[in-house]
């Protein structure tokens, strides 16, 4: 075997190798990814669910009227009693992982319609949306 | 090449995780928009009278998800055609269910939505009346309850079964003395059970028949946004200043104050008022009254017969119960005649009241010794010579028609005008009935065509029907007359001419005060709005959610009322509309 026979095996080798690497690495990345998806979908339901489960025992005052925005990265409070956002808001942590809670919405009817909007962010831009519309 | 083949199965598993994952999050998504379009269609269907029957309703949220409802009203049916029968109280209709397969006052809801590709159907049976009130107390307020009086608190299923449920009482007070009665001279009778979140309860020693007062619980109280609810509604002004009685039907809206001098009957309406409402007098029927200011309520004890009627009263400010005491009023005259005049009628009511509930009433019994007894209440024509109960008694005729001639004769005021208008209606219900006032009694056919309109008006059935007790006693059908006049006869307290009664829920957002003692069948809610302003009665600071009742109070708690059937008071928004079954989510 020659030195060149080597080298073009060592580079044939290292070629596999990376490209290996790199599927593994892609990979894990998705099955990351899978698992934020998950978890912040769930995050979201939880929103969603607590809000109508307060709607139903405290009526439909606990969500807000007119248009709302919460940020849950930018630190902004829940407000009344029961407190609106309902937790997991504003953020949960699960797996050294912290899932960010926006929830935004509006009302198309007042008093008969309310819109809310749960947006749940990890990674900085990654993120899930669930929307959904209570009547009273 | 192994290390190559391990490596392309775990990228691939790994991917097929991300899409099932991405796919599960949509899906989800769609749910939620489907939910969205759900919601969307009761808000839709109700502005036009649930009219909506063919034709179809879309809609995209921010979000991108869509969602998509379909309604058609004759077959064929597609799995995803949608059907309202809401309009219908009497007949189920067809859907690609089967046959009769949407209840009468439903509709079957089929929601098809779309979130990144991923679709998702959602399947309902909605109805009217599924508003509820989640609590099962006969009384609950969110600050502090203090009664004086004799209180008594039960309950039943409903007013056709009835069963005992057991009447609670519970605060969501958390400090002081949350729940407190002043037993002095006075009695108490609570089936159920006496709590509070927190502070202290002081019941004087008593111990509710549920078990010993309990500190810790809170009890979920579902607001009602009134305001809201004043502020979109519409309909008819029946006028700032109502004089005598006044029956509503449909939606009616008044912009400011509302006062009535006298009755206030609802057919199935609903009154919106901006103002504050004052009614002096009874409210009776079925329907809804939100008022967006102070509620005070003078109510007598016209009572009704019709098992089904109840008012929703529910008030944004202070709710004040000065239920006005006609006994006390009537006591309170110096004239013997008039007395021992009281005190006859008194003990014929209850010997009537008696006589009706006898198991063993039979007809010939009810138009032979029952009208003895009616006489004596009311009679402007015979002497009592000839009968047998009121010379037994040492009684004389119609000792109703000279109360009310010796009332005639007093000061005109409210109480006196009140009084006089309340028995002057008892008075020509029991008085016999004569044709142009001669002394030829009424033809068995002019009976019988009272008593069939009687019968044809289940919400009027009150003491404004001259002359029907006779007419029901002496008619063709005893049999409606055995059922009708107990039930009629059976709700009116002889020992309490005159005092307060309401049938159905109060409900107010301010504070609640009772100055005279109050009978109520249904539930009493106060459920306070901090922002609204304390007040100060007889030197008691009352702050929203306080309730005092000054003078007694029975409550008993009807469970059908607020179970969220059709036979309920609905409350919520679309008019009561709510998800009665999930047939697919």
């Amino acid at each position: 075997m020659t030195l060149v026979e080597v080298v073009v095996a060592f580079g044939i080798l290292a070629v596999a190798a990376l490209a290996l690497i790199a599927a593994f690495v892609s990979g894990m990345k998705l099955s990351a990814h899978s698992r934020d998806i998950t978890i912040a979908s769930e995050v979201a339901k939880q929103v969603l669910e607590r809000t109508r489960d307060e709607l139903r025992m405290f009526g439909f005052d606990c969500i807000p009227a007119g248009t709302y925005s919460f940020d849950g990265r930018a630190g902004d409070f829940p407000i009344g009693i029961p407190p609106f956002p309902p937790g997991p808001y504003p953020t949960t942590r699960i797996s050294d992982q912290d899932y960010f809670v926006v929830v935004t919405g509006e009302e198309p009817a007042p008093g008969r319609l309310k819109n809310v909007r749960v947006d749940v962010y990890w990674h900085g831009n990654s993120h899930v949306t669930m929307e959904t519309k209570f009547s009273p | 090449m192994v290390l190559f083949m391990m490596m392309v199965g775990l990228y691939a598993s790994a991917r097929g995780g991300f899409l099932s994952a991405s796919s599960q999050a949509r899906r989800l998504a769609a749910q939620y928009a489907a939910e969205a379009g759900l919601a969307e269609t009761m808000e839709s269907i109700r502005p036009g009278g649930f009219s909506i029957a063919n034709g179809t309703l879309t809609g995209t949220l921010s979000s991108g998800a869509t969602y998509t409802v379909e309604f058609k009203d004759a077959p064929p049916f597609e799995p995803y055609h949608s059907v309202n029968n809401l309009n219908n109280a009497f007949g189920a209709a067809d859907s690609h269910r089967g046959p009769a397969t949407v209840p009468p006052s439903s509709a079957l809801i089929i929601v098809r939505a779309n979130s990144g590709g991923v679709e998702r159907t959602v399947e309902a049976v909605v109805s009217r009346g599924t508003g509820k009130l989640i609590t099962g107390n006969a009384i609950q307020t969110s600050g502090t309850i203090q009664m004086s009086g004799d209180v008594n608190v039960d309950g039943i299923k409903g007013m056709s079964e009835q069963e005992e449920v057991p009447g609670n009482i519970h605060a969501n007070a958390d400090s002081g003395t949350t729940v407190e009665w002043d037993s002095s001279g006075s009695n108490a009778r609570i089936t159920g059970t006496v709590s509070s979140l927190g502070g202290s309860i002081d019941l004087s020693g008593y111990t509710p028949m549920g078990g010993p007062a309990s500190i810790g619980s809170s009890a979920p109280f579902r607001r009602q946004n009134i305001q809201q609810k004043v502020g979109n509604g519409t309909g008819v002004d029946p006028g700032s200043l109502v004089v005598g009685s006044i029956s509503l039907t449909g939606e009616q809206k008044r912009s400011g104050d509302m006062t009535v001098q006298g009755d206030l009957e609802l057919d199935g309406a609903t009154l919106y008022v901006e103002g504050n409402l004052l009614v002096n007098g009874s409210i009776t029927g079925q329907g809804t009254i939100y008022v967006n200011g102070n509620t005070s309520f003078q109510g007598d004890s016209n009572v009704t017969a019709h098992s089904e009627h109840k008012v929703a009263l529910l008030s944004h400010g202070d709710v004040t119960l000065s239920g006005f005491d006609g006994t006390s009023y009537l006591e309170s005259i110096g004239d013997p005649g008039f007395q021992q005049d009281f005190q006859d009628l008194q003990t014929a009511l209850s010997d009537l009241n008696s006589s009706l509930a006898d198991p063993n009433l039979t007809p010939q019994y009810l138009s032979q010794q029952v009208k003895g007894i009616r006489r004596v209440i009311s009679e402007t024509h015979d002497q009592a010579t000839n009968n047998s109960y009121a010379q037994a008694n040492g009684m004389t005729h119609d000792t109703l028609g000279r109360m009310l001639s010796f009332l005639q004769t007093q000061p005109p005021d409210t109480s006196r005008d009140f009084l006089l208008d309340k028995l002057t209606s008892l008075h020509g219900f029991m008085n016999d009935i004569r044709e142009n006032d001669t002394v030829t009694t009424l033809s068995q056919l002019e009976r019988n065509r009272l008593v069939q309109e009687w019968s044809d008006n289940p919400h009027q059935r009150n003491y404004d029907f001259e002359g029907l007790f006779d007419a029901m006693v002496q008619s063709g059908n005893p049999q409606l007359a055995l059922q009708d006049v107990t039930g009629l006869m059976a709700q009116l307290d002889h020992n309490r001419l005159g005092n307060s009664f309401f049938q159905g829920l109060i409900y107010t957002e301010g504070s609640l005060h009772a100055s005279n003692e109050v009978s109520i069948i249904g539930a009493l809610y106060v459920n306070g709005d901090e922002s609204l302003p304390s007040r100060t009665l007889n030197g008691v600071t009352l702050n929203p959610g306080d309730l005092v009742l000054d003078s007694g109070v029975s409550v008993t708690f009807v469970e059908e009322f607020f179970d969220g059937k059709e036979s309920g008071i609905a409350l919520s928004g679309n008019d009561g509309l709510g998800v009665e079954t999930w047939l697919g989510r």
